[in-house]
């Protein structure tokens, strides 16, 4: 019976799952102690970041999820160690995991983005979370956010608030980034 | 002949991709949602009585999720946008979103689902009746508590839709991503009983 089959691949899953949790949940970037030069071009040694927008969140709801584009055209590779917001009192670096049907949430400490390629964030993917919002923010709305990569550079870049509905459908992990 | 293969390919596929957007599993048999009694976000009551009369997309989730949950009930308002081209308002499909973290849901709940969707229910209640309906729709979630005082946990649940007749019974389940055409016209051809090509 189909509904047989199901609950063992969930059985799977949840098998799954589980290691996720023993990861750290602590904040992306570890240690308060680090110096960058905080772009305001959006542009750092041919690394750009573009398209940054975030949902608005239903009414008294403080969670948001940030979604752009980060494309690597600088002649080396980087790698993504931190987000943060002056806007939010917690900022991480997320991937939604799909295994056998369940949704799991993975922190994801570091991000390379290969020389020449560029990573999607993009719902049901990778994405930065942003918990306990200053504020509401409504479409239309803009906020701050931070990237800070391995080098110790920074780039910030203005997040656009948009309407649930105006979030384009996609979500495929076709890149050849490398996550750890 | 070479150009004419390629052409005919060329025009085929479209379709072929249209047709594999949507991965959906249609059940043999409808299985009947087991009794439960939880509560609709203005409070009153919402039992498997509320399941018939209509089509139904469920849903669970959190409203804390921050990816998944959002985009999924955007698309889910987007499906039923494009279902409206296809059929009368009365006979569009409820989305029915089950919230299964009622400590931090149950106050938020009619402002979440109105977010996204003007005609969207939101049910959630005790934790056995949550329990019994998750169980019934073949569901999973666990809620990631690191502690009694941690109250920024996530939420792991399952991320399948499940399509309700209006005889209350489980007709189908369908994945992520929910592209609103493909889902809309997958969704239109199984409600009419139409083979659905996935």
């Amino acid at each position: 019976m189909l509904v047989s089959n199901l609950r063992s691949k969930l059985l799977a899953g949840m098998a799954c799952a589980l290691t996720v949790t023993v990861l750290s949940q602590g904040p992306a970037l570890a240690g308060g102690d680090h110096t960058h030069a905080h772009m305001s071009d959006q542009k750092m040694s041919g690394v750009v970041v573009s398209e940054a927008m975030s949902p608005a969140a239903a009414p008294g709801i403080g969670t948001m999820a940030v979604y752009l584009l980060l494309e690597n055209a600088s002649g080396a590779n980087v790698d993504l160690v931190g987000v943060e917001s002056p806007a939010f009192a917690m900022t991480h670096l997320h991937k939604t995991a799909m295994a056998d049907g369940l949704m799991t949430m993975e922190p994801v400490a570091q991000l390379t983005v290969p020389k020449g390629e560029s990573v999607r964030f993009a719902p049901g993917g990778l994405h930065i979370m942003l918990m306990g919002a200053e504020q509401t923010y409504h479409p239309g709305d803009s906020f701050p956010l931070t990237l800070v990569f391995g080098s110790g550079q920074a780039i910030e870049v203005e997040v656009s608030v948009v309407n649930p509905g105006e979030m384009p459908v996609g979500a495929h992990d076709h890149s050849t980034m490398k996550m750890n | 002949m070479a150009r004419v293969f390629l052409a005919l390919v060329l025009f085929l596929l479209p379709l072929g991709v249209a047709a594999q957007g949507v991965q959906g599993v249609i059940l043999d048999d409808p299985v009947k949602v087991d009794d439960f009694s939880l509560r609709a976000q203005d409070g009153t009551p919402f039992t498997q009585d509320g399941l018939a009369g209509q089509w139904t997309l469920m849903f669970l989730g959190y409203t804390h999720c921050p990816d998944v949950c959002p985009f999924t009930l955007a698309n889910l308002e987007a499906v039923r946008t494009e279902l409206s081209q296809m059929m009368t308002p009365e006979k569009l499909p409820e989305v029915v979103f089950l919230a299964v973290d009622p400590d931090r849901d149950a106050e938020l709940l009619a402002d979440y689902v109105a977010h996204f969707g003007i005609s969207f229910t939101g049910i959630t209640g005790e934790r056995a009746e949550i329990d019994k309906l998750v169980a019934s729709i073949d569901g999973f979630y666990r809620l990631e508590k690191s502690g009694a005082d941690d109250d920024a946990y996530d939420v792991t649940h399952s991320a399948a839709v499940t399509v309700i007749n209006p005889d209350g019974a489980i007709t189908a389940k369908i994945s992520p991503p929910f592209h609103p055409v493909n889902t809309a016209t997958y969704l239109f051809r199984h409600m009419r009983g139409l083979d659905v090509t996935n």
